[in-house]
């Protein structure tokens, strides 16, 4: 977050960029060396009115997003076999007036904290750079900064917990996740078992990953994909990030192992990570809301913070499956994954749940309980060949449909699905998501529909796109993200609304999205 | 008859003659058969059969009305592997279409079926066998250079994509044993995305059973850095945004017994590329033309292999008659009857309507051990009802046949999820 460029000159750079690589230029071939990437131009702008504090907010029709990404990938071929495989970013935003309404929200105080809108959003990352090392003929070793992607559930998290999302500038809606995925350094060692179908995986991430690498970023900052109500507030100013906390420490080691095999035609995993928690919880400092805090532990200023938000360490215990099934013609995906004391903030605003002496006017502000977890998905992807009459496609539609469903099996009352949000959770809660993938003009045109609908706590989302492909270089993709719900928080003073989940949070994020990329 | 009416007689039966012996010229090596020249040629011989007669209805229209150019050359003996003639020749004696399974039983490499009687009522179906079993394109299939090119016939070259390919035959090998892993399979494929950016990565393993049974099939898909199994009914889908159905790859891609019935049209000589031109894809060339130059990007269609070289080869024309859920009614193939290779093909809708050519180049190569393989120049699926074509050139000059040290262990789902990373 350190550009301070003008963005109308970083406007004009892309275009020159963009006409003069418009001529005729591939990824460059640099002998070993082999440089590509893209530049790509993303924009949103809000459907509905914005949900803040003080209630709906001049959202509609505004400028939510607009967004320069350079992105450089390379790879090297270095003796011995060894490549070196480098990810570098570099995102530029413009502070849109809707954002410097955010910036500005008055009460309790505007979003971003110390920082602008578009020092927030912008970023300057090395996000990949790694080696890979052939040792013997069985193993791969790789090294450094990387991604490793385990399970197999699409949009939710069950055993894909090595790596934390970055969900400030995107949301959960990205279908590429890598884009959000959070690097970090590991040695990642993969070793073939071929006798018997199978590897291997080991990974040991040693703690040295940059501030802010571990665990889900939601924006709690007050930006665009703030929660309702919650447009403009910055938490953090009162709630700071705690990654040093002793149950949550960043600088703490983490591994894993993974058996990824095949068997006759089915494919299967069994995996155990030692990792953080996901999503983060509030540790309440109880100098606020006379409660304990999370095992002892409290790193923050009592006397300046609310709380602190944590990221504490979890066992996770997974396995996976998936098949083809000739009846019927689809294929089949399962997946297990069993945490091992999840945490969970307790605490209702309203007083209807306040354990011990707890006295807090914000909910989930009474510490924090744990709970085994097991997260289950199953899903079915199937071509739909009457696609082809009904709608014209070129080929059968891509069908997808995927169950997930949190089973929290120590469940009490008061469980909150989110700090400061009323809504408590059930002992199961389960989301139904549907994809239809669609193809025209030899792939060039590629209409899709992702639906979503939360089973336990009502609400879902819709997202109808079409994507564009006239050549090699241009990509085009316009969508629109529309969320519904079943109640939701219209403002501060109506924060024992009792119903406000997921998708409650999302309400006044309507919107359209276009993006244009060019790649090389 | 009088003596003038007899004169008359023999005059006009020696004009007649003289003409006819005009007219039945032997075309020179080197011509060009086109829109231009079809109607002066087409009585004309090559090699001793009519111009018209090598050309089949398909093509003769595509000359006439779709551009289609034909440099004519000599039809050359093509030599086949030793080790593979002789596993053919051994067939003779074991292997065995079951009529029950429609499976081919006894099969111990090359050729199932080396001598086909034209009036066994299996003869086509046999002949199919010979393909799928028989291709000669050695145990190690190694291509690490592909591109396929997406044709509009109005306004040219639309895209392209490279690829990287390899099979690894598992039952019917001529090296080492027969028969690698438990002899269910019959051959493992990876295939990988090089480029553009945004496909990069994208990759699939496939195990084709030495059975009925459908493919297993992986994908990885690098934005999510994921693998994800795939449908196997998709055998008759089309591929990405290509003009080909899986079925359509190197023209008839599918076990024999997944079509419902065969029969054998008859023999004949149809104009082919069995001695292309390669490499017919020139990596890194400055131009489009020259990128692929046997293609006449020059005039619409676009997609036209103009500036090959045309022999006449005899070959077995197929129906294959595809099961109800096909996109296709069927398929006429046209191969050849001195080794296994589908050199034409063409593809009708559900309504008997002609909807697709397909053309594929060839030229015999040489493995890196000496095996005598067929190899692929360019191929061509046209979708004649869209207007359409999808183009494959692999890259020749690193096209590897029985690549030195490429192991069964280095095609499997451990390498789809390390090679498209």
């Amino acid at each position: 977050m350190t550009n301070k460029k003008n963005y109308s000159s970083l406007s004009i750079a892309f275009a020159v960029a963009a006409g003069t690589l418009s001529t005729q230029v591939n990824a460059v071939d640099l002998g070993p060396v082999q440089i590509d990437g893209y530049i790509r131009q993303q924009m949103s702008m809000n459907l509905e009115d914005t949900v803040g504090p003080a209630g709906e907010m001049d959202g509609k029709g505004r400028l939510s997003m607009n967004r320069t990404t350079l992105q450089l990938e390379w790879s090297a071929d270095l003796p011995q076999d060894i490549v070196f495989k480098g990810v570098a970013r570099k995102s530029w935003e413009q502070r849109t007036n809707f954002m410097k309404d955010l910036e500005n929200a008055s009460s309790p105080g505007g979003g971003f904290g110390a920082e602008n809108s578009r020092e927030y959003y912008e970023e300057s990352e090395i996000r990949e750079a790694y080696l890979e090392i052939p040792v013997g003929e069985r193993v791969l070793l790789s090294l450094g900064k990387q991604q490793v992607a385990w399970g197999e559930s699409d949009f939710f998290q069950a055993m894909d917990m090595v790596h934390g999302f970055n969900y400030t500038w995107r949301s959960f809606l990205e279908p590429a996740n890598e884009d959000l995925r959070k690097p970090l350094i590991m040695a990642n060692a993969v070793i073939d078992f071929p006798e018997v179908d199978g590897q291997m995986q080991l990974l040991y991430r040693p703690g040295w990953d940059s501030k802010g690498q571990i665990g889900n970023s939601y924006d709690i900052e007050g930006g665009r994909w703030a929660s309702a109500p919650y447009k403009g507030v910055n938490f953090p100013g009162a709630t700071p990030y705690a990654y040093d906390h002793p149950e949550g420490d960043q600088d703490d080691a983490t591994y894993g192992l993974r058996w990824n095999g095949t068997w006759n035609d089915l494919g299967y995993s069994f995996a155990y990570l030692k990792t953080f928690n996901p999503d983060p919880v509030m540790n309440a400092n109880p100098a606020f809301a006379n409660t304990s805090p999370y095992k002892g532990g409290y790193t923050s200023n009592q006397a300046t913070t609310f709380g602190e938000v944590i990221f504490p360490m979890i066992d996770v215990f997974g396995f996976t499956l998936n098949g083809y099934s000739e009846v019927g013609d689809f294929v089949w995906s399962t997946e297990f994954a069993y945490i091992k004391d999840a945490p969970f903030n307790v605490g209702d605003s309203n007083g209807a749940f306040t354990p011990g002496n707890c006295q807090t006017v914000l909910d989930g502000f009474c510490g924090i309980v744990e709970s085994d977890v097991l997260r289950t998905m199953f899903r079915v992807d199937k071509n739909l060949a009457f696609t082809q009459d009904l709608l014209g496609t070129e080929k059968p539609a891509f069908f997808s449909t995927q169950l997930f469903n949190t089973w929290l099996l120590d469940h009490e009352d008061g469980m909150k699905l989110l700090v400061g949000q009323p809504e408590n959770r059930k002992q199961h809660s389960t989301l139904l998501t549907f994809i239809l993938g669609t193809s025209y003009m030899n792939g060039r045109l590629t209409p899709e529909l992702v639906t979503g609908f939360d089973l336990s706590y009502g609400g879902g989302f819709v997202v109808p796109s079409v994507t564009y492909a006239p050549g090699d270089h241009w990509r085009f993709k316009a969508e629109a993200d529309l969320f519904f719900d079943d109640g939701a928080q219209t403002g501060f003073g109506n924060m024992s609304a009792p119903d406000a989940s997921l998708f409650s949070w999302f309400k006044g994020n309507d919107q359209l999205a276009v993006t244009a990329t060019y790649q090389f | 008859m009088n003596v003038k009416q007899t004169v008359i007689n023999s005059v006009v039966a020696s004009i007649f003659t003289m003409s006819a012996a005009s007219v039945m010229a032997e075309v020179k090596e080197g011509t060009v058969l086109s829109a231009s020249n079809i109607d002066s040629l087409y009585e004309d011989t090559f090699e001793g059969h009519k111009i018209k007669d090598l050309l089949t209805e398909k093509i003769e229209w595509r000359i006439r009305e779709s551009g289609l150019e034909m440099p004519l050359v000599h039809s050359q003996k093509v030599e086949m592997d030793a080790e593979w003639l002789a596993r053919s020749k051994a067939n003779e004696s074991t292997a065995k279409l079951n009529e029950q399974t429609r499976q081919v039983e006894g099969w111990q490499g090359g050729m199932p079926f080396p001598n086909i009687d034209e009036n066994d009522p299996k003869a086509a179906e046999k002949i199919v066998w010979n393909w799928y079993y028989g291709n000669p394109r050695g145990d190690v299939m190694n291509v690490p250079n592909v591109s396929y090119v997406m044709i509009d016939g109005d306004s040219g070259i639309e895209r392209s994509q490279n690829w990287k390919f390899i099979r690894y035959t598992m039952k019917g090998r001529m090296n080492g044993e027969q028969t690698e892993g438990d002899g269910g399979e019959l051959s493992r494929t990876l295939f990988f995305a090089t480029a553009p950016r945004d496909i990069k990565g994208l990759g699939t393993y496939t195990i084709r059973h030495d059975s009925d049974k459908v493919e297993d099939v992986w994908a990885y898909i690098r934005a999510v850095r994921r693998t994800r199994r795939l449908s196997g009914g998709a055998w008759m889908d089309p591929i990405g945004g290509t003009d080909q159905l899986q079925d359509d790859i190197e023209i008839f891609n599918a076990n024999p017994s997944w079509y419902e019935s065969y029969k054998l049209i008859g023999k004949r000589h149809v104009l082919v590329a069995a001695h292309g031109k390669h490499s017919a894809w020139k990596v890194g060339a400055k131009t489009q033309q020259e990128e692929y130059p046997i293609l006449d990007l020059q005039k619409p269609p676009y997609w036209n292999f103009n500036h090959d070289s045309y022999e006449p080869r005899e070959v077995y024309v197929v129906e294959a008659i595809t099961p109800e859920e096909h996109p296709y009614s069927k398929k006429i193939v046209y191969i050849d009857t001195q080794y296994p290779r589908v050199h034409l093909g063409e593809a009708y809708d559900k309504k008997g309507e002609f909807w697709k050519m397909f053309q594929f180049h060839s030229y015999p190569g040489t493995g890196d051990d000496g095996f005598r393989d067929i190899r692929t120049t360019a191929g061509v699926t046209i979708d004649f009802k869209r207007n359409h074509a999808t183009v494959f050139f692999p890259d020749t000059a690193s096209w590897s046949t029985n690549t030195s040290g490429l192991e069964m262990d280095d095609v499997n789902l451990a390498a789809l999820r390390k090679g498209a990373r």
